[in-house]
């Protein structure tokens, strides 16, 4: 049983560890992997005025090679030191080389926001996730 | 009968004898100090509770190996980006990408694009397809044929972007006075980046470096 416990044990373990370096060095573009074969440029930005929160997001691809983005945008509330919950997203899809989005929220309580924005962006049926964090700011 | 007679006979005679001879002879065996510590280690080894694990060559050899898998899994992981300072912005580079900060984020420089900025030579015969103006950012795309060429003015605030940057090597141009951060992508995209004091001036295109290098220097407020 020992034995078995211990061979399982390692089995996970070096499974873990190909599948790691595997990731690294991959050239696949996998969605936990960006590769930035289709992103030219991504940008998240988050401003604060009085209680209303502006989220900016935008990636930019490359002419002739990309075809369209979809931008999920969450705005965050820090609860803690190392967590954060969700407030409000939003998804918008354009189809195109460059996609944006902007979008407000009204009325929100004091605290730490943060933007995030994860972008998929596709050339064809092949496509990378980018998930990219604004600056925090407080109201 | 007389055979158990003679055995204790002999036994009798010669035992005393010979334990005599032994005591004389036979001295308590004292073991030397390294062969104390070896047997002391063993025992030690033997007690702990991962000794199966580690009781043979072939078993240590296999720990270390999967030691070092498990090490080289974790650097992986935890690859953290290498942080330099180019023209006048901090880079945070990465395997496939790059974070860039402008350096400066001085309180005098606007919150919010108040003047714009346009390219003014070199743009002949090229169609604007798209334009966006937000508070913090002001883009322009322009194509002629195959060749496109993306201008975007940021406020400082709201410029930390994510760039491909993979296996491109960043240099530094000098723009009209200003200290330009320049690299190709893998892509043929050359792309100059500087700070004007006020405002972040991004520029990318396939035009070519010195069409590019001539255009970024004809960059000025145009509103």
């Amino acid at each position: 049983m020992f034995k078995r416990l211990t061979s399982l044990l390692c089995a996970l373990v070096l499974s873990i560890s190909f599948g790691v370096c595997n990731t690294a060095n991959a050239a696949v573009v996998t969605p936990d992997a960006p590769a930035y074969s289709y992103t030219n440029e991504c940008n998240s930005y988050l401003s604060v005025s009085g209680t209303t929160a502006t989220c900016e997001s935008y990636a930019t691809g490359y002419y002739n090679k990309t075809d369209k983005v979809v931008i999920k945008q969450i705005l965050q509330k820090k609860t803690s030191s190392v967590s954060w919950e969700d407030v409000c997203s939003w998804t918008t899809t354009v189809y195109s080389f460059h996609g944006s989005a902007i979008n407000n929220k009204y009325s929100l309580s004091s605290g730490t926001y943060r933007l995030k924005t994860v972008f998929t962006v596709y050339a064809g049926t092949s496509y990378e996730t980018i998930t990219k964090y604004s600056k925090e700011k407080t109201i | 009968m007389y055979e158990n007679n003679f055995t204790k006979a002999l036994y009798d005679a010669l035992t005393p004898e010979y334990d005599n001879l032994i005591h004389d002879t036979v001295e308590a065996h004292v073991f030397s100090a390294k062969f104390e510590k070896k047997m002391k280690k063993l025992i030690k080894r033997r007690k702990k509770t991962y000794y199966r694990i580690i009781n043979t060559v072939g078993k240590r050899v296999a720990c270390a190996v999967l030691a070092f898998l498990v090490a080289s899994s974790v650097t992986v992981l935890s690859v953290k980006a290498l942080r330099e300072a180019v023209a006048d912005f901090f880079i945070s580079i990465y395997e496939k990408f790059s974070t860039v900060q402008p350096i400066n984020e001085e309180d005098t420089a606007p919150l919010t694009i108040e003047e714009i900025y346009g390219i003014t030579y070199g743009i002949e015969g090229y169609e604007i397809i798209l334009e966006e103006k937000t508070d913090s950012r002001f883009f322009r795309i322009y194509v002629k044929d195959n060749i496109v060429i993306y201008f975007s003015q940021y406020i400082k605030d709201a410029y930390a972007p994510d760039i491909n940057t993979e296996n491109a090597e960043i240099i530094t141009i000098d723009i009209n006075g200003y200290s330009a951060m320049y690299f190709l992508d893998n892509n043929d995209f050359h792309n100059l980046i500087w700070d004007n004091g006020e405002y972040i001036i991004n520029i990318d295109s396939n035009c070519g470096k010195d069409a590019l290098i001539d255009i970024a220097k004809s960059v000025q407020k145009v509103e």
